[in-house]
């Protein structure tokens, strides 16, 4: 009994140690990621001030590009979204919907709102995808094209839209997503400022509760929803401080499916987006870095922080959770496929750095952090751990946390203000204390739900719902 | 202060820290083990507390600074634009100076700077001159400061003080920032100023990052006086491949009409296949039906990029009796030839050929489907 009691002490001590150094490391991430985001930031935002776009847009002769807006029942948001898309301010651009094979009208609402004509078009590449039903094409809108085809998921509309792309670049995003007027002359200064450049990534935010005009989002604010507002705080986090920071790196791992810029020929010489994962984003970049890291390729993969995306986040557990237990599998899913890259220095400070990254402490993270709450609760009935020594680790681990969603904050402060009202500034504030208690251990909880899912194979998106754009009375009564 | 005071102050400074952390490690040295753990994570909350705190004052005092200079800024432009506004619409040909105070010199200029990009010939002209006064301050700029924003005073000058300070912007260019180089290299590609092309040349290189399309569309810009050095350097096999496709490339925008017989010539000597594909687009636009033998020749070559282009011009400089070669070229297993075969046969005036491929059920039926829509429409 005793020698038990005693290798059930070891353990839960062993384990201990193991929670904390994850603690360590993912804030040592954490804060790693944020100091080099500062600078980045810093000095992305002194350099848009020295850029013209418009005589960017006038002398660099930039390159078409092609947009595709991969639909699945969006009746509620598409004809909004494809008039903004329209509206872009950027000189040769085709806009690709893709309807994957929709059951609600968003078929028949494009139709009658574009007034879409059967057209012909040229598959010009063969990446395996479901059945074209029909191509239309608008009369009034030659640019628009909608490709209507049976049911695949988003990788497989994104693979359809690669296999009719006549451009030398696309841009992949969701069709429910508002592209700020700028956004794509913004997004392409990559690949005319670096000829390697294959990819790069975009912000996403939240516009819940924000007001359009004529696909124009006229008046920014915070969600009056709580979940959407913690989703916000979390977005900037993610963006500003964890996306820019691994730029900066030199390791962007993830541009997001919602808004990301890719060069076409380097997506079809990798097969294009894989149909058997949900996180289909992320697996496209990392397979662009193994396919140029395999074959000593020169290449770039970049995120530019200001080409914005607004998009519709939950407003409900329920949603929201199964969100993020889908981004849990598909980080799980990817991770585990690309698994030869781990710790593999043939693939330089990917294979060194930021897959490490992502596999140990953003894959396995939930699966270290939740049994650490329960072995530390245990640790400390049992008495090896003070109750003093567990308050102040939780209160390091509070302050920590609130400590680096302030540091995202300023970022935000610094640079591109986004939110001018003050009092959404102290509401930030605020959320950045408040989501420690309850916010982030339902995070957690999805999480290690996702990676359950994810170790039991489950499969499919499931279902999200939309309200649409908040719009004004002017554009309402169009 | 003396470089010994410095030292000796450094040197107690350094001491003075050691002593410090000495105090520090020896306290808890002395501590048992958890103990110890403890009071580093108590001093880790006081430090992360402290931390917060001064990040949440620092966004506040930004929010406030931010708006603050915007309200100050908003209000100087109003008033400025008025005066403009006023000197615009004078039919005084003196323009009066505008009192500007010494701290808002830099920002007026910036102001004009946008304000110019809107107005062109006599307009833009009074704007100069009311920049004039302060634009030495700008030149003095370009020396020091984040490569940036030394790239945009660049643009500053070129806007409102070109060519009066031109000399400063050709100094920009021995910069090593590729940014700077770029700025004052797109200033100095000025049709007025071809005698720059000597200047931008041998710079070309170092744009290696840059895309192509930016920098054949700046040369281009520099017009038909400069085709004549920018054969030379087409032709020139020591240069770089991508300078030369730059240069083919800008002979194409500019329309010049020797520049086929160079692209003949380097087509001859078979060089790299995007130069090579480079110089079919020349011929594309500016061909001539004596250069079909070679095309003809081309429309086999085993690099598709080599297929496409050889297409594409022979389309445009072919006859009906090329039709065959077009036919063929549908069969290719590369649709991206085939799409170019198709558009080849259809400038020819071999739609009839196409609507029979449309009907028909050849594998490449949709292809001719596509082209026909493009002609016709909907």
């Amino acid at each position: 009994m005793t020698i038990f009691v005693r290798l059930l002490e070891i353990l839960l001590e062993g384990f201990n140690y193991v929670v904390l150094a994850y603690f360590l490391l993912l804030n040592f991430f954490y804060l790693l990621t944020t100091i080099f985001a500062f600078f980045s930031l810093r000095s992305y935002a002194r350099r848009m001030e020295a850029v013209d776009l418009q005589a960017l847009m006038a002398k660099a002769g930039v390159p078409p590009v092609t947009l595709f807006a991969p639909a699945y029942n969006e009746e509620a948001t598409c004809v909004e979204s494809i008039r903004a898309l329209l509206a872009l301010n950027y000189p040769e651009y085709e806009v690709l919907v893709i309807n994957d094979g929709s059951k609600d009208s968003t078929m028949d609402q494009l139709i009658k709102a574009f007034e879409l004509k059967p057209a012909a078009r040229y598959q010009v590449a063969d990446i395996e995808a479901a059945a074209v039903r029909g191509i239309y094409r608008s009369e009034y809108q030659p640019n628009l094209w909608v490709i209507d085809k049976e049911n695949g998921g988003k990788a497989d509309a994104l693979n359809v839209g690669i296999n009719y792309c006549r451009t030398p670049l696309f841009c992949a995003m969701d069709a429910d997503s508002i592209l700020e007027r700028d956004a794509l002359i913004r997004i392409v200064r990559p690949f005319l400022e670096d000829a390697h450049t294959v990819a790069a990534g975009g912000i996403i935010r939240i516009v819940n509760d924000c007001t359009l005009q004529r696909g124009t989002l006229t008046k920014i604010r915070l969600p009056k929803n709580i979940w959407a507002k913690f989703q916000v705080l979390e977005y900037l986090r993610a963006f500003l401080s964890g996306r820019m920071g691994w730029s900066a790196l030199n390791a962007t791992l993830i541009i997001s499916g919602a808004f990301g810029m890719f060069k076409r020929s380097a997506v079809v010489a990798v097969g294009g987006y894989a149909h058997d994962t949900v996180g289909e984003d992320m697996e496209l970049v990392v397979k662009l870095h193994r396919h140029h890291l395999e074959r000593k390729l020169p290449y770039t993969i970049s995120f530019v922080p200001d080409p914005v995306a607004w998009t519709e986040c939950p407003e409900s557990t329920k949603i929201l959770g199964r969100q993020r237990d889908r981004w849990q599998r598909g980080l799980f899913e990817v991770l585990s496929r690309h698994r030869v890259m781990l710790l593999n220095p043939k693939y330089g400070r990917i294979g060194m750095f930021a897959f490490p990254y992502f596999y140990f402490l953003e894959m396995l993270g939930p699966a270290i952090e939740m049994p650490g709450y329960i072995t530390f609760l245990i640790a400390v009935i049992w008495g090896s751990i003070s109750y003093t020594y567990m308050a102040a680790f939780f209160v390091v681990a509070f302050v920590f946390g609130v400590t680096l969603s302030l540091f995202s904050v300023a970022l935000e402060e610094l640079t591109f203000r986004r939110y001018p009202r003050t009092r959404d500034l102290f509401q930030l504030f605020f959320l950045a204390i408040i989501e420690n208690f309850g916010y982030r251990q339902l995070t957690i909880y999805w999480r290690i739900h996702g990676f359950i899912s994810a170790l039991r194979k489950v499969e499919g998106w499931g279902k999200m719902e939309r309200k649409g754009f908040a719009t004004t009375p002017e554009e309402s009564s169009e | 202060m003396s470089s010994d005071h410095f030292f000796k102050y450094l040197k107690q400074t350094i001491a003075y820290i050691k002593a410090w952390g000495d105090q520090i490690f020896s306290h808890f040295e002395k501590l048992p083990r958890l103990e110890m753990a403890l009071q580093i994570l108590i001093l880790t909350v006081v430090f992360l507390f402290v931390l917060t705190i001064i990040i949440a004052i620092g966004v506040v005092l930004l929010r406030m600074k931010n708006n603050l200079v915007a309200n100050r800024f908003s209000h100087l432009e109003k008033s400025w634009e008025g005066q403009i506004m006023r000197v615009l619409s004078s039919d005084d040909p003196e323009i009066p100076a505008m009192n500007i105070k010494r701290r808002d010199r830099i920002f007026f200029v910036q102001y004009l700077y946008r304000f110019a990009s809107r107005l062109r010939g006599q307009e833009l002209q009074i704007i100069k001159d009311l920049a004039q006064p302060y634009l030495a301050i700008i030149a003095k700029k370009l020396k020091r400061g984040y490569p940036e924003l030394r790239a945009r005073n660049i643009n500053i000058l070129a806007t409102l003080g070109f060519p009066e300070f031109i000399d400063p912007i050709i100094e920009a260019l021995e910069e090593d920032s590729p940014i700077v180089k770029m700025a004052a290299a797109r200033i100095l590609a000025h049709a007025d100023y071809p005698q720059h092309i000597d200047l931008i040349l041998p710079e070309l290189s170092h744009f290696d990052e840059w895309s192509m399309n930016f920098l054949s569309s700046m040369l281009s810009e520099m017009g038909p006086s400069i085709a004549s050095r920018l054969r030379q350097e087409f032709l020139n096999r020591e240069a770089s491949v991508r300078v030369r496709i730059a240069v083919a490339e800008a002979l194409r925008q500019i329309g010049d009409l020797a520049a086929p017989d160079s692209a003949v010539q380097v087509l001859e000597a078979g060089d790299d296949p995007e130069l090579s594909a480079t110089c079919l687009k020349i011929l594309r636009d500016m061909g001539t039906p004596r250069h079909r033998p070679l095309l003809l020749d081309l429309v086999e070559s085993p690099e598709e990029i080599i297929r496409i282009h050889a297409l594409s011009a022979l389309g445009s400089v072919g006859i009906e009796s090329d039709a065959p070669i077009m036919l063929k070229g549908l069969d290719d297993p590369s649709s991206w030839v085939a799409l170019q075969a198709a558009r080849a046969l259809h400038q020819i005036n071999s739609n009839q050929l196409l609507e029979e491929i449309a009907a028909s059920d050849h594998f490449r039926a949709s292809i001719a489907q596509q082209i026909l829509t493009e002609v016709h429409g909907l």
